[in-house]
């Protein structure tokens, strides 16, 4: 499964959710979906600090991308970690 | 002048009990201070980033990649049974140390009061206040049922231990499949057969993708009906979807659990409504004496791996 800067949100979480089932120690309390991308990483999803840096090695790994781990600082929602995916997926 | 080496010791739980005792920083101080610099991370943050940069790191679980950057680290303990599974891969060029079996005891006795609460009838949050004894359900008589037990490292061979005189059969499930005297043994094959026969069962395994991959949908559809399942291992081993649809399809399903995801578990998530669930907030580890275990553990493993 392939993503790019013009894949729809629904395509981007499919990605998300077919990347995490290949991850270690990251568990989602629920899965991504489209109707709650509103909702916190921490609280809806489980996703700590340390959850966080490990689900961002675990993108920029897959996306073949050097960055800083500073650039998942700000995520707190679904729709955060979406648009950074956006922004950094081929195309972009 | 060579650079003195660094411990960094994540005191990163925000549960007091767990908060790493002065006691034992002050021995660890008092035993390496004179060839490295001990530095106490004291929240999420700092840990991040001193354990960037250390030789050596004391704490809780926290996944490999965390420290991905960190070329000269030489050795991680924790101070828990498990060690993350990320940490697999990296075995191989850094030292890990766990704090496995030292709380399995307290573990197991915590098993124990769950089990006896599910089999005395009251299995959920709501403790009997009442004076009425119809408010309280007829307990079940273990004498009369069959206890599965997921995992016999050291919390579920305790487990098997206290149980086999108490309940009529005793069977359990391992990765292996291997002989234990006086039960009958399954393997991950089987696993559908197992729960099929079990009216209760304990989940002692850790959190692999390998164990993960047993509690899918086929779990819940080869339990018994009205069957009772105690976790002590991992909040994640099972979905919460996938629970609540279970405790809507069988209602007289029950799930008693020391382990949520996440922890602690929000007092108005689903599962504090209902009335076939209890949880308590991951305290079988908690013990009076644990500290005193956990830090001989990891001073001993310090002594061994810490070199100026």
């Amino acid at each position: 499964m392939s993503i790019t800067s013009t894949s729809t949100d629904q395509q981007l979480i499919d990605w998300l959710i077919s990347l995490l089932s290949e991850v270690e120690d990251i568990y989602l309390r629920k899965p991504f979906a489209l109707d709650c991308v509103s909702e916190q990483l921490n609280e809806a999803f489980g996703i700590d600090s340390f959850g966080k840096v490990n689900l961002f090695y675990a993108i920029i790994d897959d996306l073949g991308l050097d960055l800083p781990e500073t650039s998942a600082e700000n995520w707190l929602t679904l729709q955060d970690l979406l648009a950074f995916i956006k922004q950094n997926a081929p195309g972009a | 002048m060579t650079e003195r080496k660094l411990l960094c010791v994540g005191d990163v739980s925000d549960q007091p009990f767990w908060k790493i005792p002065e006691e034992l920083i002050e021995n660890l101080k008092k035993q390496f201070s004179s060839q490295i610099d001990i530095q106490v991370a004291d929240g999420s943050k700092k840990f991040m980033s001193l354990a960037r940069q250390a030789d050596y790191i004391i704490g809780f679980p926290f996944p490999a990649n965390l420290v991905r950057s960190n070329k000269k680290l030489q050795w991680v303990h924790f101070l828990t049974s498990q060690v993350p599974a990320s940490w697999e891969r990296v075995k191989e060029n850094i030292k890990v140390t766990d704090s496995c079996g030292v709380n399995s005891q307290s573990v197991a006795d915590h098993g124990m009061y769950l089990i006896y609460r599910a089999l005395r009838g009251e299995p959920c949050n709501k403790s009997g206040k009442s004076n009425d004894a119809a408010q309280f359900r007829i307990a079940h008589n273990p004498r009369s049922k069959c206890l599965g037990i997921m995992g016999v490292g050291a919390i579920g061979t305790l487990i098997l231990q206290r149980c086999t005189d108490l309940f009529q059969q005793v069977n359990v499930l391992s990765r292996t499949g291997k002989d234990v005297p006086g039960t009958a043994c399954y393997t991950p094959a089987q696993l559908s057969a197992f729960l099929a026969n079990c009216d209760y069962v304990v989940l002692a395994l850790p959190l692999t993708p390998e164990s993960r991959s047993l509690f899918g949908v086929g779990f819940f559809s080869s339990l018994r009906p009205g069957a009772t399942v105690i976790n002590l291992a991992r909040g994640e081993l099972l979905e919460e979807q996938a629970l609540l649809q279970h405790l809507k399809d069988d209602s007289e399903f029950r799930y008693l659990t020391d382990v949520t995801h996440p922890e602690p578990y929000p007092m108005d998530g689903p599962f504090m409504k209902s009335e076939r669930v209890f949880i308590t907030p991951h305290i079988g580890g908690r013990c009076e004496d644990i500290w005193e275990a956990l830090a001989e553990r990891t001073l001993n493993y310090a002594l061994e791996n810490i070199k100026s």
